[in-house]
C-alpha cells in the first residue's frame, strides 16, 4: 500500500459516494466520528487459543495476525505472559518470539512459579499492514534428568491474557474498510464475535440473508475461531475480538442502529461505520437491494485460486497454510514450515499439517513415504529412532542402525492409518540416546554439540489413493460439505429465533471457512418431504419426533439429557478449559495410550504370566505377532455391519449425528440439551483444532475438556466423488478389501476356482487330448 | 479362450490390489488351507487346476508386491544392485514355475502302442554309439538290442564305435594307438558274434553327433533307433515304439524314458535310491508327458526311435551344440514335424556313479542348453508354435538356475555379514509375503511332481549342481563355441569311502554359513532394535545351511562293493551241479550274476567256490539254454538257502542269455519305480528331508575329518532312510 509511515490520517477516500453504483466497500462515513477516539492504549490479543504450550527440548508455533494500515504505522510493544515446569533449566532454555522473521524476544525460561511478563517494542517499520507472522519457539532443557522420557515434563504454556500487541498512543482501532475486516482480531480465548444485529430475524427473508452474511464475513476475515451471536437490538460497544455486523433493510434498520447514512434508503450499502467498536453495516432499502450489499461483502471473501489449490486458509492459528494431498503429490517439509534444525538434545520434533479431501479413503492399506534427509553423529547410538506421529498416535518407527551417517532420502515408510478427511498433523520425533546422556554427568544437558540434523529438504509424498465419498462421514461436514454435493442440502433450523440462529450461523461460518466457500445449502424452518438431504440444529427439546431415531442416536437422550442438567457451571468450565490446552493433546502421544485399558490390562497379564524363559519368549512372539499384524477376530467377519443407535455419553453437551437415508441424501443433526448451550457449545465447538477432529457418524462434545467422542461408521453407502476412472475404482477396492479381508479371501477364492474351471476347459481343447 | 482370458484378467486385477498386509496374510492363509484340503482329497483334472489357480494368485501377488515395495531405492547403490539382482532371480523362479505349470498343466496319460501289420514293418537301424566303454558293456547292451522282438530281416544293429576310429588308431601318441586298435579288434570280434555291424569312421568330428551321422549315411533302414553304449533295451522296445511311426506319418521322434539301475551319487551316499522317486523321474515322469500334449516331447540322446526321412532333411543330427539331441528335435520341431513321448521305461541304463562325473555331466547338459539358447533362441525360433515356444523356454530356461540359487545362497548373508537391506521390508512384512509364497511354493511343486518329486529334493540337487555349473555356464556365455563334449562315464567303481575331489567347496560354503548363524546370533544379541529382521534373515540362511549340511553328505562318497546293478526277478530255473538237478527261482539278476533260492531239501553240495550250471526258458529263441555260474555265496533264509551266483561267460551265446534275463521284462522296471513314486506330502518331506540333512551335515563332516575309516568295518545304514518305509 503505498500509505507513508507516520501518524494516522484520515482515509483519503470520499465520503460515501452521493449516487450511482451501490457503495464501495472504500472506507467511508463521517470523518468526525473518527476524530471522537479516546486515547486509551490498545491492546490486541494476539495467542489464536486460550493458551498455547510449548513442550519438550524443542517445540514451536507459527500464526498470522492481521493489523489495519493505523495499527502498522503505530509503535508497538509485544508483552508475552508465560509460565513453565519447574524442571526446565533456566540456563539451557530459552523463549523466543519472532515477527516477520524478526526476532522480538529472546528470554531464558525462568519462570516456574507464576506468570512472567516479558514486554519488548517492536521496531518500527517491522510491523505491516494486512497480515503478519509470528512465530513462538522454545528450546527447553532438563535441570538434571538425561533421558528421553524427561524431556515430555518440559513445558511453558504462554497465557493468553497476557500476551498481546500494546499500540502506542494514537493509534487507532478504527477499521476503515471491508479490507480491514481481517484485523478485528480475537479475544483471549482466540474467538472472533460476529455480532449480527438485525431486526424481526424470525422472517425467512432475514433467516436466509443472515446465514448467508455470517459466513461471508468469516471468509472476508479469515477469522480462527468464528463464533456468530445473533441479536434483535443493539448491545453496545463491541469488546476485543468482536465485530458488529448491522443487517436489514434500511427502513427497520434505522431504529435499531444509530447512524445508518441517508444514502442507505436510495441504494444498497456495505460500510464500515467508523464510530468506536466497527460496526458493518449491510443494507440496502429492499430485500434486493439487501443481497446485493450482502454480495459486496462476499466481493473476495473468496479466494477460489486457493481453494482450487486446496490451500487451507489456516493463517490465523497456523502457519504456513496446510496444503491439500489431492493424490500422488509431493510436499517439501520447508514448504509446510519444518526448518533446517540442528539439535543437541534427546528428542528433536518437527510437526506440519496435511490436508485431505473429503473422499479420502486409503487408510486401510495405503502408505505415504518419507523421504528423509537427516544426518547424525558417531555420538547417536544405534537404536535410536525417529518415529512418525500422526494425529497422535505412532504411525511408524525408523530405527538408527548406523554408527553416524548422512542420510539422503531415506525412505520411512507411513501407514495412512491414523490419517483422515480433513487437517492432519503429522511429527516426526527424533529419539536419540547417546552414552552421554547415559551416563548424565552435571550439566549434560548444557551440551551444546549437536548430535541430529534434520534437512528442510525432506519431503512427504502422498500415493495415489482411492477417492469415493462415504455417507454417513462427519468428516465431510468438517471440511465444510455435505456429502453428496448433487444434491442440495436443506438446512432446518429448529426455531426462527437469535439463540438458535447464532447456533447456525456459528456452524456455518465455521464450514465456510474450512472449506475457503460458503456453504451450499437453503434453509428452511421445517423439513419437507422433498428434502433429500437434511441437516438439522436445534435443541433436543426442539426437534421433531424420530428424528433421533433417524440418525441413529438412542432415542434415550431425550429423557436422560434433561435430567442430567449441563455439569458444572460456566465458571468451573473456564477453569477446566485453562487448564486443558489443546496442543498437549496432541503433545505426547505415547504418554497418553499409557493409561489406556488394554495396557494396563497387558501389564497386569505380564506379571502373572512372564515368568519361564520359554514363556517369555512365547509371550513376545505373541505380542509381535500382534503388533505386527495388529488382526482380529472382528476385522474377518462377513456379517453386514448395522449401526446400533448411538449412545452419547450422559455429559456431552453436545450432539452432531449423520445418517444415510433410504434413497441418496444424509440426515444430519445437531442438537445440545437447551437452544442456549446449543449456541455456547457450538461456539466451543468452532475451534479450528477441535472441529478438524470431526469424524465418523456421530460426534459428542466433552462438557469440560476439548474433546470429542467420536462413533465410527460401520454402515455406509459409497458417494462417487470422482469421474469415474479405473485406476480411482482399484484403490477404492483396494481399500474396501482391506477393511473387509474375508470377503477379499472368498472373492479370490471364487476366481481362482473360476480361472481353474477356465483352464481346465481351455486345456481340453488346446493341444493333444489325453 | 474369452472365457479363460476375464477369469484370468480378474485375478490379476484382484491381486494387482494393493491391500493391506492384514488382507494378503489371511488371503494367503486362506488360499495355502484350501490348497491343503484340496490334496486330501487327491484333486484331480479340474480341481488340481483350481488349487493351481489358488497358488498362481498368491505368487502373483507375491510378484506384485515384491515388485511394488521392497526393491531398495536406487539412492543406495550399495543396496540397490544386490538388492536388484535377488529380484531378477526370484522373478526369474517365478517364470520357471509358470512355464512349468504351462508344460504340465495337464500331462497326458499312458498312451497305447497303436497295434501294426506284423507283416509291412519298416526296416529299423539300431545306433548304439560308443566312444570309450569296455566290451563287457558293449555287449550287454548289444546283446538286449538284438534280442528286442522283431523281424531279424528288418532289425540291424550298428555299433557306432568313435574309440576306435583312423584318427585314434594313428595317433601320435603310441599308447593311444596301442589302445585303439587293439580297441577296434576287440568290438569286431565282439560284433562278429554277435551278428552286429561294427562301424568306425576316419576322424572324431563333431563327437556323438558326428557318429551317428556317419551311422546315418552307412545305414538305409527307414526308423533309427540309438542307444547309448550303457542303455540296453527290453524285449519289447520296437513293439512299443514303431507303430507311432506307421499311424502318423508327421512323427519324426518316439522317445522313451531313461530308466536306471544303478543310483545317482546323490541317491547313493544319501541311501534313498529304494525309496525316494529318481531325478530323472520328475523329468520322465511328469515333464515329458507334459512337453508331449504340446508335441513338444524332446529326443534326450538316447532310447528314442527316430524317421530317417526327417532327419535327412536337417542333414542328420545337428552338432552346433554338445547336447545334439536337443538340438534335433527344436530343428525338427520348427519344420512341423511331430514328437511322441511313451510313458514306459523301455530302457535300462547307467547314470554317473561318482560325483565328479555327475557333475561333468550336468556340466554337459547345462552348456549345451546355453548353446542353443545362444545360436537358437527358442522363444523367437521361427516355425514353432506358441506352446512349443514356451516348452522350448522352460527346457532350456531351466539351466539357468545356477545365478538363482546363487543369489539365494548368498543374499542372507550381505545382510548377515555386511548390513546390505537389500530387500527393504519389515520384518513382519517379509514373514507374511514370503511364508505364504513359500508354503504355496512348496503346494504348487507337490500338486505337479508329488509323486515324482520330494519337497527340498530339487533344491538339493540345483545347490550341488550350482557350485560347478554357475562357472560352467559363465565360460559358455563368455565363450560360446568354446566347450566340447565330453562322454560321461559310468559303470565306475567305488571302492572306497571318501570325500569327492570336487567336495572342498562344500565344506567351504558350509562353513561360511556357520558363520552366518553366528553372526545371527551376535547381532540379535548386539542390534537388539532389529531382532525381527535379523532372525527372519537368519531364519533363511539356515534353510540354506540345511541344504548345504545336506550337500556335504551328497558330496562324501559312500564305497559300494557291489559291481552290477541287480535287477528283481521272479523267474524258474534249474540249477545243476555235477549231476545233481535243483529246481531254484531266480530272485535278482545283474550282468554280472545271480541270486537264486533253493528250497531248504536241496544238496548239501551247494557251497561256497562250486561251479555249476543254470538253465533257464529265455524268452528269446536262443540257441543254448545252460549259462555256467560259480557260487560265490551261500545264505539262509527262512524257506531255504540263497545262493549268490557270478556268471561264466564263455560265448556271445551267454550273453545273449543274460540279457534275456536282466532285460527281458520291462514292466519289471515300472514296478520297480512304481514302489518309489509316492507322495510323501509337503510336511512329512520336510521333516524327513531335515532328518536326512542332519544327519548327512554329521557323516560329510566326519568324512571331511577322516573318521569314516574308523568306523568303515561298522556298516553304515541311514536311519533317515529306514525311517521312512
Amino acid at each position: 500500500m503505498p500509505f507513508s509511515m507516520g501518524a494516522p490520517k484520515p482515509t483519503s477516500a470520499a465520503p460515501a459516494a452521493p449516487s450511482g453504483a451501490p457503495a464501495s466497500a472504500k472506507p467511508s462515513g463521517p470523518a468526525t466520528a473518527a476524530a471522537v477516539r479516546s486515547n486509551v492504549r490498545i491492546e490486541r490479543p494476539i495467542l489464536p487459543f486460550e493458551s498455547v504450550r510449548l513442550e519438550g527440548e524443542t517445540d514451536a508455533r507459527s500464526w498470522t495476525f492481521h493489523l489495519t494500515q493505523d495499527e502498522a504505522s503505530s509503535g508497538a510493544t509485544l508483552s508475552v505472559g508465560y509460565k513453565n515446569a519447574v524442571v526446565v533449566m533456566p540456563e539451557g532454555s530459552r523463549l523466543r518470539i519472532a515477527i516477520n522473521g524478526e526476532s522480538i524476544i529472546d528470554t531464558p525460561i525462568s519462570s516456574p512459579g507464576d506468570i512472567k511478563r516479558v514486554t519488548a517494542s517492536v521496531r518500527p517499520g517491522l510491523l505491516r499492514p494486512g497480515q503478519n507472522i509470528i512465530r513462538m519457539e522454545a528450546f527447553q532443557r532438563h535441570r538434571t534428568d538425561c533421558t528421553i522420557n524427561a524431556t515430555y515434563e518440559l513445558w511453558t504454556d504462554v497465557d493468553s491474557a497476557s500476551t498481546r500487541l500494546t499500540f502506542a498512543e494514537g493509534a487507532t482501532k478504527t477499521l476503515r474498510s471491508l479490507d480491514d475486516l481481517p484485523a478485528v482480531g480475537i479475544d483471549h480465548a482466540g474467538m472472533t464475535t460476529i455480532r449480527v444485529v438485525a431486526p424481526k430475524i424470525y422472517r425467512p427473508e432475514i433467516r436466509d440473508r443472515l446465514l448467508r452474511l455470517v459466513q461471508l464475513v468469516a471468509l472476508r476475515g479469515r477469522y480462527a475461531h468464528p463464533v456468530i451471536q445473533v441479536m434483535e437490538s443493539d448491545p453496545g460497544p463491541s469488546p476485543v475480538g468482536t465485530i458488529k455486523v448491522a443487517m436489514g433493510l434500511t427502513g427497520e434498520l434505522r431504529g435499531l442502529v444509530p447512524g445508518v447514512p441517508d444514502a442507505a434508503s436510495q441504494q444498497p450499502l456495505t460500510m464500515m461505520m467508523q464510530e468506536p467498536g466497527s460496526t458493518l453495516l449491510v443494507t440496502g432499502p429492499t430485500w434486493q437491494d439487501l443481497d446485493t450489499a450482502i454480495g459486496i461483502v462476499g466481493a473476495h471473501a473468496v479466494n477460489s485460486l486457493n481453494v482450487e489449490r486446496g490451500l487451507i486458509d489456516t493463517a490465523s492459528w497456523h502457519w504456513p497454510e496446510v496444503p491439500t494431498a489431492f493424490g500422488r503429490q509431493s510436499f517439501r517439509l520447508a514448504d509446510l514450515g519444518v526448518a533446517t534444525q540442528e539439535f543437541s538434545g534427546r528428542r528433536l520434533k518437527a510437526g506440519f499439517a496435511i490436508n485431505l479431501p473429503p473422499d479420502f479413503y486409503a487408510t486401510e492399506y495405503g502408505e505415504a513415504v518419507l523421504h528423509l534427509d537427516a544426518a547424525y553423529t558417531a555420538a547417536v547410538r544405534p537404536g535410536s529412532h525417529v518415529n512418525v506421529f500422526v494425529n497422535g498416535m505412532i504411525s511408524t518407527r525408523m530405527t538408527i542402525t548406523a554408527q553416524g551417517d548422512i542420510v539422503r532420502r531415506h525412505t520411512i515408510r507411513v501407514p495412512l492409518k491414523n490419517f483422515k478427511a480433513g487437517i492432519n498433523r503429522i511429527t516426526l520425533e527424533a529419539a536419540l540416546l547417546t552414552d552421554a546422556d547415559e551416563r548424565c554427568a552435571p550439566g549434560e544437558t548444557l551440551s551444546e554439540a549437536n548430535r541430529f540434523v534434520l534437512f528442510d529438504t525432506s519431503t512427504l509424498e502422498f500415493p495415489a489413493y482411492g477417492r469415493i465419498g462415504r455417507l454417513p462421514d462427519l468428516a465431510v461436514l468438517s471440511a465444510g460439505r455435505f456429502p453428496d454435493d448433487e444434491i442440495p442440502t436443506t438446512f432446518v433450523v429448529a426455531r426462527p429465533d437469535s439463540l438458535n440462529y447464532s447456533a447456525a450461523g456459528t456452524l456455518l461460518a465455521r464450514m465456510a471457512r474450512t472449506a475457503g466457500t460458503p456453504v451450499r445449502a437453503q434453509f428452511a424452518n421445517a423439513a419437507s418431504a422433498n428434502d433429500e438431504s437434511v441437516l438439522f440444529i436445534g435443541a433436543v427439546d426442539q426437534i421433531p419426533a424420530g428424528m433421533l431415531n433417524r440418525v441413529r442416536v438412542s432415542e434415550h437422550l431425550r429423557m436422560i439429557w434433561p435430567s442430567t442438567p449441563v455439569a458444572g457451571d460456566k465458571g468451573a468450565q473456564q477453569v477446566a478449559n485453562a487448564a486443558f490446552s489443546l496442543p498437549l493433546a496432541q503433545a505426547a502421544p505415547d504418554r497418553m495410550a499409557a493409561a489406556s485399558t488394554d495396557e494396563v490390562r497387558k501389564r497386569w497379564a505380564d506379571t502373572f504370566q512372564r515368568q519361564g524363559l520359554l514363556q517369555q519368549i512365547a509371550g513376545a512372539v505373541q505380542d509381535w505377532m500382534e503388533k505386527t499384524f495388529s488382526l482380529s477376530l472382528s476385522s474377518l467377519s462377513l456379517e453386514e455391519r448395522v449401526d446400533a443407535p448411538y449412545e452419547p455419553p450422559q455429559r456431552s453437551s453436545l450432539l452432531m449425528a449423520q445418517s444415510r437415508t433410504e434413497t441418496s441424501g444424509a440426515w444430519t443433526l445437531v442438537t445440545a440439551r437447551t437452544d442456549r448451550a446449543l449456541a455456547e457449545e457450538m461456539a466451543r465447538l468452532a475451534d479450528p483444532l477441535l472441529w478438524s477432529q470431526v469424524a465418523g457418524r456421530a460426534i459428542a462434545l466433552d462438557p469440560r475438556e476439548t474433546k470429542l467422542q467420536i462413533e465410527p461408521i460401520n454402515d455406509y453407502r459409497f458417494v462417487q466423488t470422482q469421474p469415474f476412472s479405473l485406476g480411482n475404482w482399484r484403490l477404492v477396492a483396494a481399500n474396501w478389501m482391506s477393511a473387509n479381508i474375508l470377503q477379499y479371501a472368498l472373492v479370490m477364492l471364487a476366481c481362482c476356482a473360476f480361472l481353474g474351471v477356465a483352464t481346465y476347459l481351455l486345456l481340453s481343447r488346446l493341444g493333444r487330448r489325453s | 479362450m474369452a472365457f479363460w482370458a476375464v477369469a484370468a484378467i480378474l485375478i490379476v486385477s484382484l491381486v494387482a490390489l494393493p491391500i493391506s498386509l492384514q488382507a494378503h496374510l489371511v488371503a494367503g492363509l486362506t488360499v495355502v488351507a484350501c490348497m491343503i484340503i484340496l490334496k486330501f482329497f487327491r484333486a484331480r483334472g479340474v480341481w488340481r487346476l483350481i488349487a493351481l489357480a489358488l497358488g498362481t494368485a498368491i505368487v502373483l501377488r507375491y510378484v506384485f508386491w515384491r515388485t511394488t515395495s521392497t526393491i531398495p531405492p536406487i539412492t543406495e547403490v550399495a543396496n540397490f544392485i544386490p538388492g536388484f539382482l535377488l529380484y531378477l532371480a526370484e522373478m526369474y523362479s517365478v517364470m520357471m514355475l509358470f512355464l512349468s505349470l504351462f508344460v504340465v498343466s495337464s500331462p497326458l496319460g499312458s498312451r497305447k502302442a497303436p497295434q501294426v501289420d506284423p507283416h509291412n514293418l519298416p526296416t529299423v537301424d539300431v545306433f548304439v554309439p560308443s566312444y570309450n566303454e569296455s566290451a563287457e558293456l558293449l555287449a550287454t547292451t548289444l546283446a538286449a538290442a538284438k534280442a528286442m522282438t522283431y523281424p531279424a530281416d528288418r532289425l540291424t544293429v550298428w555299433l557306432l564305435d568313435d574309440g576306435g576310429t583312423d584318427e585314434k588308431c594313428n595317433s601320435l601318441n603310441p599308447i593311444t594307438a596301442q589302445q585303439a586298435r587293439e580297441r577296434r579288434a576287440e568290438l569286431q570280434a565282439l560284433c562278429a558274434s554277435l551278428e552286429v555291424r561294427y562301424l568306425t569312421r576316419a576322424r572324431n568330428l563333431h563327437a556323438k553327433a558326428g557318429n551317428l551321422n556317419n551311422g546315418l549315411e552307412h545305414s538305409t533302414g527307414d526308423l533309427v533307433a540309438v542307444f547309448d553304449a550303457d542303455h540296453a533295451p527290453a524285449r519289447n522296445f520296437l513293439a512299443e515304439t514303431v507303430g507311432y511311426f506307421i499311424t502318423d506319418k508327421n512323427l519324426f521322434l518316439v522317445q522313451t524314458p531313461h530308466f536306471f539301475i544303478n543310483p545317482d551319487p546323490l541317491e547313493r551316499n544319501l541311501g534313498t535310491f529304494h525309496t525316494m522317486p529318481s531325478e530323472n523321474e520328475m523329468f520322465y515322469g511328469v515333464i515329458q508327458r507334459g512337453l508331449d500334449k504340446w508335441n513338444a516331447a524332446f529326443f534326450c540322446g538316447s532310447a528314442a526311435v527316430l524317421r530317417r526321412e526327417a532327419l535327412q532333411e536337417t542333414n542328420g543330427f545337428s552338432g552346433i551344440s554338445i547336447t545334439e539331441d536337443c538340438e534335433t528335435a527344436l530343428e525338427l520341431h520348427s519344420r512341423g514335424w511331430t514328437s511322441v513321448y511313451v510313458d514306459k521305461p523301455l530302457i535300462a541304463g547307467l547314470q554317473p556313479d561318482s560325483f565328479a562325473s555327475f557333475i561333468g555331466q550336468r556340466s554337459r547338459w547345462a552348456q549345451g542348453m546355453m548353446q542353443i539358447l545362444r545360436y537358437k533362441f527358442p522363444p523367437l525360433k521361427r516355425g514353432l508354435k506358441l506352446s512349443q515356444r514356451l516348452c522350448y523356454m522352460s527346457s532350456t530356461l531351466f539351466w539357468l538356475f545356477p545365478f538363482s540359487r546363487f543369489c539365494f545362497l548368498v543374499s542372507p548373508l550381505c545382510y548377515l555379514f555386511f548390513s546390505l537391506e537389500i530387500f527393504t521390508a519389515s520384518g513382519g512384512e517379509f514373514l507374511a509375503y514370503t511364508f505364504t509364497y513359500m508354503m504355496v511354493n512348496f503346494m504348487m511343486q507337490n500338486y505337479l511332481f508329488g509323486r515324482y518329486r520330494w519337497p527340498w529334493i530339487s533344491d538339493l540337487y540345483e545347490y550341488i549342481q550350482t557350485l560347478y555349473l554357475l562357472p560352467a555356464i559363465l565360460s559358455v556365455i563368455a565363450n560360446p563355441s568354446k566347450p566340447t563334449f565330453r562322454v560321461t562315464s559310468k559303470n565306475e567303481t567305488m571302492d572306497q569311502s571318501r570325500v569327492s575331489e570336487l567336495g572342498k567347496p562344500y565344506f567351504i560354503i558350509f562353513g561360511i554359513l556357520v558363520l552366518g548363524v553366528i553372526a545371527t546370533g551376535v547381532r540379535v544379541w548386539a542390534e537388539p532394535y532389529k531382532a525381527d529382521l535379523t532372525l527372519v534373515t537368519g531364519a533363511w540362511n539356515i534353510l540354506n545351511l540345511i541344504i548345504a549340511g545336506c550337500a556335504l553328505g551328497v558330496v562324501s562318497e559312500r564305497a559300494t562293493r557291489r559291481q552290477s546293478h541287480r535287477v528283481r526277478v521272479e523267474r524258474p530255473c534249474q540249477f545243476r551241479v555235477g549231476d545233481e538237478v535243483v529246481e531254484a527261482v531266480l530272485r535278482d539278476v545283474s550282468v554280472g550274476g545271480a541270486r537264486l533260492h533253493v528250497p531248504p531239501s536241496a544238496e548239501p553240495g551247494l557251497k561256497k567256490g562250486a561251479a555249476g550250471t543254470l538253465s533257464f526258458q529265455p524268452f528269446a529263441n536262443l540257441p543254448i539254454q545252460h549259462l555256467p555260474v560259480e557260487i560265490r555265496k551261500v545264505g539262509m533264509d527262512d524257506e531255504g538257502l540263497l545262493l549268490g551266483c557270478r556268471f561264466m561267460i564263455e560265448n556271445p551265446e551267454h550273453r545273449k542269455m543274460i540279457a534275456d534275463l536282466v532285460f527281458a521284462n520291462a514292466d519289471q522296471w515300472s514296478e520297480f519305480q512304481r514302489n518309489r513314486h509316492y507322495d510323501i506330502g509337503v510336511l512329512r518331506g520336510t521333516i524327513w528331508f531335515f532328518m536326512v540333512a542332519f544327519y548327512q551335515t554329521g557323516r560329510g563332516l566326519s568324512y571331511f575329518f577322516g573318521l569314516q575309516r574308523i568306523g568303515s568295518s561298522l556298516s553304515p545304514a541311514p536311519p533317515a532312510a529306514a525311517s521312512v518305509k
